[in-house]
């Protein structure tokens, strides 16, 4: 071993002085001298460096981080020689994994150990396998945006931190399911916690804070979110990260493979919370029909998030659903058949007989007519609704006669001032007509409302279904009755949005103030009608179908300066294209699909990158608003996501992935 | 030998029957008109059966409509006097013969027996054909007796049933020896066969009165647990007056169309379709009476009446629905065929291409056309034939065509065109096409094509046209507001695609002063006249024509149109494989543009020698019709490039 001296104290082999500071980057901390020569394995120095701190602990996780190099020497065998470390190295002994502040998708803060040695694409997997994410290559980290510096101090509320530090996961095996969740989780009552906020969509967020968050005005503002990427090839420790720093948790790339409600619960939750914040936030554009839909099921996903049906969840047999799917297509075929019992059902088929108010609006071009309802007596048979004048006239001909087979039935109700009404839109050969229903009380409404509906499908109210749709639109309005004060003007927090149907904490900003919320109210509750049925997966999976059938989905903007091109211009990437974006207007000026490319370089030292399409077409550009390393990961990222379909089931090929990603550190 | 000596006397007459069915026509209307008045004052004279009343009335419009419907396609086809392909009816009345037979009482067997033993000798066709003649003639001889001779009712009934049996059996024996003339003769000879049994009705109900309405009753006994037959087929047999079945039965060629016919003369003489001459005619002389002047017979004839009424109506609902419909081909002959409610267009379309011989291409297609509203639409694959049928009035004049559309899976022939959202046509290898089709239909939503660009947009009720910035998103079509930017947050919604189909329309130039031709119509399946609900849109060139319709498909049915393509192909190279045939052919089908021609070539040579009753000329219009199509085709795409 190094370190032989002579009587008088010099050393006569070649050895000298190592100085290893124990712990985490800190210059104040304890200090270990060892006596190396160049020969020493790191494995030799690890050894004494233990030794000497005579302390027992598992340093089982302690590696040594070369400041200078900003290096881990992970090496074992490798000689000290060999790493090129001289005395003057400044060598820290520390942990591998330390703690972070995660924000997730759905914008709560988590704390785990992530990390620090391993290239970040390590390190994000093994988050994931924490969290129960499946794919990990979809995600990776940002940088938290620096806070500005508040003036008025305003006292941000306490925010519930989740701590997920303690928890060890076996490696190797997938973790099992226990009490239906990863057994991990289900050790103490915070882990389970902190399952079900993962695993939960949350409550809409208070409108008011809603509408205090950033919201990019521009394009330009789009492209500053793509800046904070972290570098997948590299560690969080060569990135300057920190123990303790928050970072955000992102799918990166929009390319989702294999959405499967039963084993990613998780996954798809998250999944939906960033959905649901980049329609919020307005990061992607919609319309104000499909912001509709959007709100709609935001709400119904609440309602059932916090009813506590998540019970789905834990019905894992595959052959119980088939059963269910079974049962349902018999169900179908007796309701099917169940009518042909002519003679059985002739003194028993339910029919509605009321005096209701009736409002028929003229056909355009409408003129001012200023007949408003009017009461009739009205008949509900079957699948047909027939109007008279009084009930003494109803064994004649009626004014009208419609079958509602195939017709839009759209709830017009207003519980705080007592308006029922149901819209029907009718269609005939002769062209659509529109007829106002309105009822005097809930009662009312919800039998005739559930008989529409059923009719509309050309079901009859003999239907099995029927008594349950008229409870369930029942609890439905007095959902609406007890959320009443809530969807007034004033929101009033959190606390009441949480119970009725707040509609501004259901849209982005740009509609709260485009409508008020006894507007939206009616919209939102039209469009709820089409996924009342759906169950909390399917509605979020909806939810995430919907949003990335949107034109601009999944599309990262970047600021680059095409070569030839004296002004900046927008670069979109996508799943599967590039999108040249003109940077004033924000047209598309050009595109190119990734399944033409031939090949892509990227010149470090200019920061340029260089595309060949097929047919010779080149493109070259350098990036101005993110590093370029940034789009040369997400086209290679987005094309090692494309070989996914082919190795269904594969381990996930991270080599593929580093060399598709990485690249620069050869040069 | 009797039989044919009479069809061959019949040949001369084919001229007048046309004429002749257009009347039987306006009077099947007539008599349509009147059974609603009828069943209404039966209603209102019948007031100790409240709570009966209502349900029925509106149960008989219901399934009445059904029943009419194909009768009505039937009719038309039989009109034009055309080779009428009845091999779906007769398949039918074979399951209702076997139904029949198990019921039928042991003299029946005899009938059956027969058959069957002819059945298994289809060299020997003609004589056998001949031999089930003999007995069916002997067996009708029988009733017109027992119907004179008072016997028991059981006894006519059984008969009555048998004849109609073998009747059918006679009639698909027939079929394949069937030639068109003789088709029209024997329509126009039964028809006044008709008139004469409306005279002799009278001295039969004299006779037998009694025999025949119970024999009526018990017919209805008998129909009652029937469940999966055809009513209107079935029903009309059943009903027929004794005398009519003797006439029927000296001309046993086509079954299907003696169904029809009798229907029609019915039309003229019996309210109600389902019930005897006898019980009807009764009917009609009580229908001004009110109750307490009605004899005990004509009392008993109004129970019987309301009674079969009900029993009938059980039957209709408990059926599956059929309809007999009528195709189109494309060379203006057509096929009469039987389709029930469960059958998806594609089935259909496979039932077509076995029956036409036509060999099998992706651009076999059925399509609607309105010519009221002057469009048309190819159904999807996946859609209910049915369903959609209903929605056609019972007057209509829409048509349903079988043909070659090579629009119909141009979209996943040649994707770039369509999906990119260029404007110009261009090549793409086969590896990328592929590629594409599944980045946009294989992921986890599907990809709307991103198109949008100025269309012109009528003016409801006017003839004007105005030009408007569309854009297509998967929501639906919206449109940018004047005076605003083409941003998502200021788009106006035009129309949302979950209740309306997408069509083409046809020669709107002229109809509407269309600024082209090229133009696209959104409208609710279930309208069929002028509506403000129809929206017409019109586009400068047959290229965004196309890119638009298939965007709409696109984002209306998202996967289940790859599926349905995927389906075809899969139906099409399995056919091809058990011909044998060179697979250079599919390959063609999926990547050129030249795939009608040789498709159809294709059609011509494995068709040859195999089916004598499709007409040569069908194949050639095919070709012509497609490669007109592909010629317009490049034209447009020709004009495209040079106006740039």
């Amino acid at each position: 071993m190094a370190g032989m001296k002579t009587a008088t104290g010099d050393y006569i082999d070649s050895s000298w002085e190592l100085r290893v500071f124990v712990g985490e980057e800190d210059p104040e901390a304890e200090s270990v001298t060892l006596r190396v020569t160049g020969e020493s394995h790191i494995g030799g120095v690890l050894l004494k460096i233990v030794e000497e701190i005579k302390r027992k602990q598992d340093w089982s996780d302690h590696a040594i981080w070369w400041e200078q190099k900003r290096q881990w020497l992970l090496q074992t065998h490798w000689t000290l020689d060999k790493y090129g470390i001289l005395a003057d190295a400044r060598l820290f002994f520390g942990p591998q994994h330390r703690p972070v502040i995660l924000r997730l998708p759905n914008r709560r803060a988590l704390r785990l150990r992530a990390s620090f040695s391993q290239p970040l694409f390590q390190a994000v997997a093994a988050i994931c396998r924490l969290l129960s994410i499946r794919h990990p290559e979809e995600l990776s980290l940002l940088r938290a945006p620096e806070k500005k510096e508040k003036k008025k101090k305003e006292k941000e509320p306490e925010e519930e931190l989740y701590d997920l530090t303690k928890v060890v996961l076996a490696g190797g095996v997938a973790p099992a399911l226990f009490r239906g969740m990863p057994a991990h989780f289900s050790d103490s009552e915070q882990t389970e916690a902190c399952y079900h906020m993962l695993s939960r969509p949350q409550p809409p967020p208070d409108p008011l804070v809603l509408q205090r968050l950033p919201r990019p005005s521009s394009l330009m503002d789009k492209t500053q979110l793509h800046s904070r990427w972290l570098d997948s090839s590299r560690c969080l420790m060569q990135q300057g990260i920190k123990a303790g720093d928050m970072l955000w948790l992102r799918f990166k790339y929009y390319s989702f493979f294999d959405l499967d409600p039963k084993t990613d619960p998780v996954r798809l939750t998250q999944l939906y919370e960033q959905a649901r914040w980049d329609l919020l936030l307005e990061e992607t554009d919609c319309t104000e029909e499909e912001m509709m839909v959007f709100a709609a099921l935001q709400y119904h996903i609440n309602k059932l998030s916090q009813s506590g049906e998540v019970g789905e969840l834990a019905t894992t047999d595959p052959g119980l659903d088939d059963l269910d799917a079974a049962l349902n297509n018999l169900e179908v075929k007796l309701e099917g058949s169940a009518s042909t019992d002519v003679l059985d059902n002739l003194t028993t088929i339910p029919e509605l007989k009321d005096y209701l108010r009736i409002f028929r609006p003229l056909p355009r071009p409408r003129k001012l007519t200023l007949k408003g309802y009017r009461q009739h007596w009205v008949v509900f048979k079957e699948t047909t609704l027939s109007y008279y004048k009084s009930q003494e006239e109803a064994p004649g001909d009626p004014i009208q006669q419609l079958n509602l087979k195939g017709c839009e039935v759209v709830p017009d109700v207003n519980v705080s001032g007592q308006k029922f009404c149901i819209k029907l839109l009718v269609p005939s050969p002769e062209g659509m007509s529109e007829i106002c229903l309105r009822c005097q009380d809930e009662k009312q409404y919800a039998h005739w409302m559930a008989g529409c509906r059923l009719a509309s499908k050309g079901r009859t109210m003999a239907d099995s279904s029927y008594a349950s749709e008229v409870q369930a639109i029942l609890a439905f309005l007095s959902l609406q009755r007890t959320g009443g004060a809530g969807s007034g003007s004033h929101p009033q927090g959190p606390d009441a949005s949480a119970e009725g149907l707040n509609p501004y904490g259901l849209v982005a900003p740009r509609f709260q103030r485009k409508f008020k919320a006894k507007q939206l109210t009616p919209r939102i509750l039209e469009a709820h009608q089409n996924v009342a049925q759906l169950s909390l997966s399917e509605a979020q999976l909806r939810f995430i179908q919907a949003w990335q059938s949107l034109p601009d989905f999944g599309i990262s903007y970047v600021v680059v300066r095409f070569k030839g091109s004296r002004k900046d211009e927008i670069l979109g990437i996508a799943n599967n294209r590039l999108i040249r974006i003109d940077l004033a207007v924000g047209d598309v000026v050009k595109t190119w699909r990734f399944s033409n490319m031939r090949q892509w370089n990227v010149n470090w030292d200019i920061r340029q990158v260089a595309i060949e399409f097929d047919e010779h077409i080149n493109v070259a550009f350098s990036c101005v608003s993110a590093s370029c390393r940034i789009v040369h990961e997400y086209i290679g990222g987005y094309i090692f996501l494309s070989t996914r379909e082919r190795a269904r089931g594969e381990e996930l090929d991270e080599d593929l992935f580093l060399q598709l990603t990485g690249g620069h550190e050869a040069f | 030998m009797e039989q044919l000596s009479d069809e061959e006397i019949d040949h001369g007459a084919e001229e007048d029957s046309d004429k002749e069915d257009q009347d039987l026509d306006k009077m099947f209307g007539a008599w349509l008109g009147e059974l609603d008045k009828l069943t209404q004052s039966l209603d209102s004279d019948k007031p100790m059966e409240p709570v009966k009343r209502s349900p029925l009335r509106q149960e008989t419009n219901m399934a009445n409509f059904s029943y009419r419907f194909s009768i009505y396609n039937l009719n038309e086809a039989l009109n034009q006097g055309e080779t009428v392909d009845l091999d779906a009816l007769m398949a039918d009345l074979c399951s209702i013969e076997q139904e029949l037979s198990s019921i039928g009482a042991g003299n029946s067997k005899r009938q059956t027996t027969e058959t069957k033993a002819t059945q298994k000798l289809p060299a020997s066709r003609h004589t056998s054909k001949h031999g089930t003649l003999k007995g069916l003639s002997s067996s009708s001889n029988r009733i017109t007796k027992a119907a004179h001779a008072n016997y028991s009712l059981d006894d006519i009934t059984a008969q009555l049933e048998q004849a109609s049996l073998s009747m059918d059996e006679a009639a698909q024996q027939s079929v394949p020896e069937d030639t068109k003339p003789l088709v029209t003769n024997q329509h126009r000879r039964t028809a006044s066969a008709g008139t004469v049994s409306d005279a002799e009705v009278h001295s039969i109900s004299n006779s037998s009165r009694s025999s025949i309405t119970s024999a009526t009753s018990s017919m209805d006994s008998l129909d009652i647990d029937k469940v999966t037959r055809p009513q209107e087929l079935d029903l009309t047999h059943q009903g027929q007056p004794i005398t009519e079945h003797a006439i029927s039965l000296r001309c046993p060629s086509k079954q299907a169309k003696h169904h029809t016919d009798f229907t029609e003369e019915q039309a003229e003489l019996t309210p109600h379709s389902y019930l005897d001459r006898e019980t009807s005619l009764l009917l009609r002389n009580i229908a001004g009476k009110p109750s307490h002047l009605l004899t005990k017979e004509e009392q008993a004839a109004k129970l019987k009446a309301e009674k079969i009424r009900v029993a009938l109506e059980k039957i209709k609902e408990a059926q599956v629905k059929k309809l007999v419909i009528r195709v189109h081909m494309s060379d203006d002959s057509s096929k009469t065929m039987m389709v029930d409610e469960r059958q998806t267009v594609r089935q259909v379309l496979d039932n077509l291409m076995d029956k036409s011989h036509c060999g099998y291409s992706l651009d076999w297609s059925l399509v609607e056309t309105i010519s009221e509203l002057q469009m048309e639409r190819i159904f999807e694959d996946h859609e209910n034939l049915v369903e959609n049928l209903l929605n056609w009035t019972r007057d209509s004049q829409n048509k349903l065509v079988f043909m070659e559309r090579i629009e119909k899976y141009a979209l996943f022939k040649n994707p770039q065109n369509y999906l990119l959202g260029k404007k110009e046509s261009a090549e793409m290898a086969d590896r990328n096409k592929e590629v594409l089709l599944e980045e946009c239909f294989c992921g986890s939503s599907v990809t709307v094509p991103e198109i949008e660009g100025v269309l012109w947009l009528k003016d409801d009720g006017k003839k004007s046209w105005k030009k408007r910035y569309f854009l297509l998103r998967a929501s639906g079509i919206y449109y940018v507001p004047k005076g605003k930017a083409k941003v998502s947050r200021e788009l106006v919604c035009f129309l949302q695609l979950d209740h309306v189909n997408v069509y083409y329309g046809q020669d709107y130039r002229n109809k509407y002063k269309a600024p082209t031709d090229y133009c696209l119509v959104l409208k609710h399946p279930q309208i069929q006249k002028k509506s403000q609900y129809i929206k017409y849109l019109c586009c400068d060139d047959v290229r965004t024509l196309h890119q638009w319709v298939n965007g709409i498909r696109i984002a209306k049915y998202g996967k289940q149109l790859y599926m349905n393509y995927q389906e075809a192909l899969k139906r099409t190279e399995s056919a091809y494989d058990w011909t044998s045939l060179s697979s250079s052919s599919i390959k063609s089908g999926s990547s050129s543009s030249s795939i009608p021609e040789s498709q159809s070539n294709h059609s011509n040579q494995s068709d040859s020698g195999v089916s004598d009753t499709q007409p040569a000329g069908h194949v050639r219009s095919q070709s012509i019709v497609s490669s007109i199509f592909s010629e317009a085709w490049k034209r447009g795409t020709q004009l495209e490039e040079s106006s740039k």
